[in-house]
This record gives C-alpha cells, sequence and structure tokens, in this order.
C-alpha cells in the first residue's frame, strides 16, 4: 500500500513539473494529425482536377504525409523540452533505417500486379483499380458496381492488365452455309473491318476459315484495336457484316447437327405393330 | 515491288479507311438555308459509323418538316459524310440515304 502511495506521489510531482508542457504537447498532437488529414483530403481534390494520375497524386500526398509528420513529432519533442539536434538526429536515422529495410525486403514482398487507375481483369470481374490497401483492393467494374476483392484471392489467380497492352485482338465470328459464295464473304468481312476508322492499320485485318467440320464454313475476322474500344467495335462491326450479308443474299448458318439413319436390313425400334 | 508500295496501292484503291464521320444538314436561318455539321467541324468527328447515322436519324426525326414546307428548325436532308465530306451509303441498306429529304433548290 505505501509503494501504491509512492508511486501516485511521483506521478503527482512529475505531473506538477511537466504536466502543462504534456497536455501541449498532447493537443499540438492531437490539432496536428487533424490538420495533416485536412491538408491530405484538399490535396487529395486538387490533384484530381490536375492531369496527373491517381497513383501519381497518392504518392505525392503519401511523401507530403510523411514528412508533415515527422515535422509534428520534431516539434512536439522540442515542446516536451527535448534539444532540437538529438531529435533531428533520431528521425533522419529512423528514416535511412525504414528506407534501407525496404530496400532490402521489397523484392522479397509479393506486389499487386496493377496499379491505382489501370483496367484489369480479375476472375470474371473487369472494371478499374480505385483504390489498394494491405487486406483488399477496390475494383470499380464498369457496371457501376464497386466490389472488394481480397488480396491473397488476387495474388492466387489469374489478372488480365490491361494497362501494359494498349491494343487488342478482336474476332469477328460469322458462320455461313457451305453453298455460299467463300471468297465474297471473306472480301466483305475484311472490307468492313479494313474501313472502320477505330481498327488499326497494322497488324492488318485478316479473315480465315476456321472450320468446316461442324456442318457449316466458321469464318473468322480479326484484327486489332483500342483496349477501351475493343466490346463497341466487335459489336458494331457483327451489326454491319450481319447487315451486310443481308444485302450481299448470304444465308447464316447456324450450328446444327444432321443425323442419318438407316432402316434398310435393320430391327426399327419404332415400327408399326 | 516491295510491299509497302503494294499495300499503298490497295489502300488508296480498294477500300479506303475512313477517319471519321459527320452528320450534314441544312436548316433554315432567317430567310436562308444554311448548311450544317454534327459534330462541329471544330470537334473532332464520331469514329462509330453506327452512332453517327442513329444520331443522323434522331436529329431528323425530332425536327420534321411538312413537305414541301420548312419551319424555321427544321432539319432537312440529313445525312452521314466521311471526313472528306463524301456521302456515306447507310450500312443498314447498303444505298446512299437522306432523311427527312426535301429539294430546296426546286
Amino acid at each position: 500500500m505505501e509503494g501504491f502511495s509512492a508511486k501516485i506521489a511521483q506521478i503527482e510531482s512529475t505531473m506538477s513539473l511537466y504536466g502543462r508542457e504534456v497536455v501541449i504537447a498532447f493537443a499540438v498532437i492531437v490539432f496536428g494529425l487533424i490538420l495533416i488529414k485536412w491538408i491530405n483530403q484538399g490535396l487529395k481534390r486538387v490533384f484530381s482536377k490536375m492531369p496527373i494520375s491517381a497513383a501519381k497524386g497518392a504518392t505525392v500526398r503519401n511523401v507530403i504525409t510523411v514528412l508533415m509528420s515527422a515535422a509534428l513529432i520534431t516539434f512536439v519533442a522540442i515542446q516536451l523540452g527535448l534539444e532540437p539536434r538529438p531529435v533531428v538526429r533520431f528521425l533522419a536515422i529512423l528514416t535511412l533505417a525504414a528506407i534501407g529495410i525496404l530496400m532490402v525486403f521489397r523484392p522479397l514482398v509479393p506486389t499487386l500486379p496493377f496499379k491505382v487507375g489501370n483496367t484489369v481483369k480479375a476472375g470474371d470481374l473487369l472494371g478499374k483499380v480505385e483504390a489498394t490497401t494491405v487486406l483488399n483492393t477496390r475494383l470499380k467494374t464498369f457496371d457501376g458496381k464497386t466490389v472488394f476483392i481480397p488480396n491473397r484471392k488476387i495474388l492466387n489467380d489469374d489478372i488480365i492488365n490491361y494497362h501494359f497492352t494498349p491494343t487488342r485482338r478482336f474476332a469477328l465470328k460469322v458462320n455461313i452455309k457451305f453453298d455460299q459464295d467463300l471468297m465474297k464473304a471473306k472480301q466483305i468481312i475484311e472490307s468492313i473491318m479494313v474501313e472502320d476508322p477505330r481498327v488499326n492499320k497494322t497488324p492488318r485485318p485478316v479473315v480465315y476459315l476456321m472450320s468446316l467440320e461442324k456442318g457449316f464454313m466458321e469464318l473468322q475476322g480479326r484484327g486489332w484495336t483500342d483496349n477501351v474500344k475493343a466490346f463497341v467495335v466487335t459489336r458494331e462491326l457483327l451489326e454491319k457484316t450481319k447487315l451486310r450479308f443481308d444485302q450481299e443474299g448470304f444465308a447464316l448458318a447456324v450450328p446444327q447437327l444432321q443425323v442419318h439413319y438407316s432402316i434398310e436390313n435393320t430391327e426399327h425400334p419404332f415400327k408399326e405393330i | 515491288m516491295k510491299s509497302v508500295e503494294a499495300y499503298k496501292i490497295i489502300d488508296e484503291g480498294w477500300t479506303k479507311k475512313r477517319t471519321g464521320f459527320r452528320v450534314r444538314f441544312q436548316k433554315q436561318v432567317g430567310s436562308e438555308i444554311i448548311t450544317d455539321y454534327f459534330p462541329d467541324m471544330d470537334e473532332g468527328p464520331w469514329l462509330s459509323e453506327i452512332a453517327i447515322w442513329r444520331m443522323a436519324w434522331k436529329l431528323a426525326e425530332s425536327r420534321k418538316s411538312d413537305i414541301p414546307d420548312i419551319n424555321a428548325g427544321d432539319l432537312v436532308n440529313v445525312y452521314v459524310v466521311d471526313h472528306e465530306d463524301n456521302p456515306v451509303k447507310y450500312y443498314a441498306t447498303g444505298k446512299f440515304e437522306v432523311f427527312n429529304q426535301i429539294n430546296i433548290e426546286g
């Protein structure tokens, strides 16, 4: 009991000596952190209006936040009566140690195969990466949904990052009957692809006869276009192809199965009794 | 002949690559009939032939005139042109098509 009273007396004497400084330092830290948060949010709004990528903006904001936090810690330490020089020295050593650790261990740390702002396909989800945290990734799909995907799932799954491949090959799949003019059909599909402004000049669009074994001639026109236009381009070229084939009198084929059954010399299962 | 030359001949002589489309139309301003374009010439052309034809049809339908009269605001002789101001065949019919067609000179 005496020991406890002694400790209370010690705290009382310490608080009477340094209490004012401790309270001021605590208030400065709280106020400073709120101010840093406000500045961070303000910078976010400013950067969103400037022509810089979201990833670069986030990096600049993080650097500014770290510098302001360091300045706040230094200021508070000085307020508490510490010498400025050792405090700055300590912070410098801490920063250098952090950089060193990062440089050594960074190659060993699994990193996400995309950055904020990239368009990616993760599993069945296609969308733009809005934010990444230690635990999950926030993806905005093109139909307006915001999806939070756990990073461990992303690291174990196949990811397509469209940022690295600005163009994509599209395929126009058209099936025509065997009695149709193959060369004319190929010419129509190729000309539709060539004349479209969104289809790249190189590699040049080509049309292949893919197979004959399905009961029709399976044609496929292939061309290259920008990633962001690929969906619309493919659908519109398909629409134009269908209408042009109609105008030219082509008969499109649908998948079918012909069954030949001979009843000669066999016991017919459905014969009339 | 080198392949570059051969492809150049094909590009110029066979199917030409278009660089964009506009809707060309006429409208009455005061007592005059003027020709205008959508999008404006200071804006970039549309790259989708399907979208621009749809736009042309909607514009014509929205400002139809009582033939043979043209009222202020009517959009007549509406059709699609390419980057060289050449009329483009309507992809749905394969023919040159003009929406809300009126013979202004006659």
